[in-house]
């Protein structure tokens, strides 16, 4: 199949209604090389099995440049500049790629300077334009291009580097396939019709204070071989009401406040979330929920609560999904079914988000932060989530933190936070600094 | 300090813990277990390590020490214990296992930072960086070492860092949460033993479910590993048709 220049990538997309149907169509194409995670240590034991006797080769014989839906799992070395330079070896193979560098197609992809930071440290968007950089490499060692939810990681001023790979492969008539979820690529804010804020009447109110920040970034061991990472935020203090809004471009330090805020990463100085109607630390639901779970089987994470005020997660989470499941009837869109078993008998990851939910909002946080809310999630899914989250949250007085680079968000928010950071300053030792600003709009 | 010299340190105070010299010349007891030699070079070791990686790793190895020592110790002491009321007749008496367990515990506190110590201050990563620098290939022996590299190195920065910051945060509601559970269980003796047992429960569980997800979240990318290291052009073959 040839692709012409006018083609867009939305042609080229196929667009599922879940994140489990997305991935077992994506695995039979790209042949998988990784195990899946998000169904349990059993599935992703066979998987392994298969992988390693059967999978690898045929891999190997038809060779695809192919994004992962967790564009960091397809990323098989330490640093983006590894990454690059590993993609470059493989095309000098090929006699027309001769004139590759890494710095060329960092400096085309605006990532030269994250080339020698840990791959760990990298902002979901940052680790999509690697990834991105790192396919545009490909093309001369690949039959085909693949990749998972495209439209999700990248915010909209970073969407031109898809478009420049996209419009490369098409150039070089490389057939390109792409797995969307449906409405991923939506650009459409979450308009007042769908999300009627008499759901959420009973709005709360709570101030944000960060004091003296400091974050060391990366691994421990950083600070022995001089390599630290060191993020400053300015003090910051402001009151705001719930549903708030955290907004920023990729990589501007938004899920290393989220972090901070829920005490997941160890920081300098003060940083909290006062709330006149609850008392308990300050939760996060992880862009990366998969990881989150630690493979363990919903009831295993409904169990990790220690409830005392009478709230159960199960039926928390029931609560969520019935709500979701009614407002998604109400915008008169489709939803994942409740209760959605995949041929294995797992919970869908909408399933699994609401259980991870649930859990947090049991001991009635002080602010429940929900970072990309919508990632793995079909738009319906997504809007009707986080109206049910939010409606419920309230009824708890636990105020919501929604944290997205997405321009669906802003006008369902009562109030919206910008964050930016400051441009990497390198010292002699091969450390680096810089600095976030957080900012009412 | 160079990397190297940091070693050179390290190896150096580790001969004692292998040979044994000069510890065993100081060998009278402050107590009964410990003796002079054994509690200096603890405090040798400490400073060393303390002065060679920096305060931040040192509290994290301490951490890590106390955490691997201590039920180790603990509960050898309380078998041993358990088999004297059992078999009194057979097993040994609290006064003669003692000083072994007293002992055992100062030798895991000082062995166990020093080899994390050890291990920590090899620049793994800058291997990793300086295998690739070759424009022309990587040899055969060079991708076995790339690849253990690589799974070494995915364990430390990103595995561990990964659970441990899922469990940071669930400890942030998990402490707050037995907080107000034990205060609200204040008066009664049942409800404090009910606390105690669901959290050694949750602990092994716990325990189990990280081992778990260890295992996992280490080996989940190797086949994606070996697709693309041997996708390297081999310097060998291209020696070879020069």
């Amino acid at each position: 199949m040839k692709y012409l220049i006018d083609h867009t990538p939305r042609m080229a997309t196929k667009y599922f209604s879940s994140y489990e149907e997305r991935e077992e169509s994506f695995r039979k194409i790209v042949f998988s090389l990784i195990p899946r995670k998000y169904s349990g240590p059993r599935l992703f034991w066979s998987d392994f099995k298969n992988i390693t006797l059967d999978e690898l080769m045929k891999f190997i014989r038809q060779p695809c440049a192919y994004i992962t839906s967790n564009p960091r799992d397809g990323l098989a070395f330490g640093t983006p500049w590894q990454v690059l330079k590993a993609a470059v070896m493989s095309a000098r193979k090929t006699n027309q790629a001769r004139i590759l560098s890494v710095e060329k197609i960092a400096a085309d992809y605006v990532i030269s300077d994250l080339l020698m930071q840990p791959l760990r440290t990298l902002s979901g968007g940052e680790t999509v334009k690697l990834a991105l950089a790192k396919a545009s490499i490909a093309s001369y060692y690949s039959n085909k291009l693949i990749i998972a939810s495209p439209f999700s990681w990248l915010s909209r001023e970073n969407k031109i580097f898809f478009q420049k790979l996209y419009d490369h492969y098409a150039r070089s008539e490389i057939p390109i396939e792409l797995f969307a979820l449906e409405g991923e690529d939506s650009e459409e804010p979450v308009s007042g019709s769908d999300f009627q804020r008499a759901f959420w009447m009973h709005t709360t109110d709570f101030i944000l204070h960060l004091k003296g920040l400091q974050i060391s970034l990366g691994s421990s061991l950083n600070p022995i071989h001089s390599r630290q990472a060191v993020a400053r935020v300015e003090d910051f203090e402001s009151a705001l009401v719930s549903p708030c809004l955290i907004v920023g471009e990729n990589g501007q330090g938004k899920s290393l406040i989220a972090k901070v805020l829920a005490g997941a990463i160890a920081f300098d100085g003060r940083a909290e979330i006062v709330c006149e109607e609850t008392s308990g630390p300050a939760r996060l639901l992880f862009q990366d929920v998969i990881s989150q779970t630690l493979l363990r089987s919903f009831d295993a994470i409904a169990a990790t609560s220690s409830p005392n005020n009478g709230l159960k997660p199960i039926e928390l989470c029931e609560a969520i999904l019935k709500a979701s499941w009614e407002y998604a009837t109400h915008f008169g869109k489709s939803v994942e079914e409740k209760k959605y078993l995949n041929s294995n008998g797992f919970r869908s990851l909408l399933e699994v988000k609401a259980i991870l939910i649930a859990v947090r909002l049991c001991n009635r946080p002080n602010a429940l932060i929900l970072d990309e809310p919508d990632w793995g999630l079909t738009r319906a899914s997504a809007i009707a989530l986080v109206a049910a989250v939010i409606k419920i949250a309230h009824e708890l007085g636990t105020p919501v933190i929604l944290i997205s680079h997405k321009p669906w968000w802003p006008t369902i928010a009562n109030s919206i936070i910008q964050v930016e950071r400051t441009p990497k300053t390198i010292n002699d030792k091969g450390g680096s600094s810089f600095e976030i600003r957080l900012s009412r709009c | 300090m160079n990397w190297k010299i940091k070693f050179i340190i390290l190896i150096i105070i580790a001969i004692p813990a292998f040979t044994g010299y000069p510890i065993s010349s100081f060998n009278s007891d402050i107590v009964l277990g410990i003796t002079y030699g054994s509690v200096c070079y603890l405090i040798v070791v400490h400073a060393i390590i303390l002065l060679v990686t920096g305060r931040q790793f040192y509290s994290n190895i301490i951490a890590l020490a106390a955490l691997i020592s201590l039920p180790v110790v603990y509960v050898g002491a309380g078998v041993s214990f358990l088999l004297f009321i059992l078999i009194p007749s057979n097993a040994a008496s609290p006064s003669v296992y003692s000083p072994h367990y007293v002992s055992l515990s100062i030798t895991m506190l000082t062995v166990i930072p020093l080899a994390l110590s050890l291990v920590a201050v090899i620049p793994f990563q800058d291997f990793e960086l300086s295998l690739m620098t070759s424009r022309t290939g990587v040899s055969k022996l060079e991708k076995f070492i790339l690849m253990f590299l690589r799974v070494f190195n995915h364990i430390v920065y990103f595995v561990i860092p990964n659970i441990v910051e899922t469990l940071m945060e669930e400890a942030q509601g998990r402490k707050w949460a037995d907080m107000a559970l034990k205060s609200g269980s204040r008066s009664s003796v049942y409800a404090r033993i009910i606390f105690l047992r669901k959290k050694i429960n949750r602990i092994i569980k716990n325990m189990i479910q990280l081992g778990v997800e260890g295992i996992c979240a280490s080996i989940q990318y190797i086949p994606l590993w070996a697709v693309e290291i041997s996708q390297l052009p081999d310097k060998s073959n291209k020696i070879a048709k020069r």
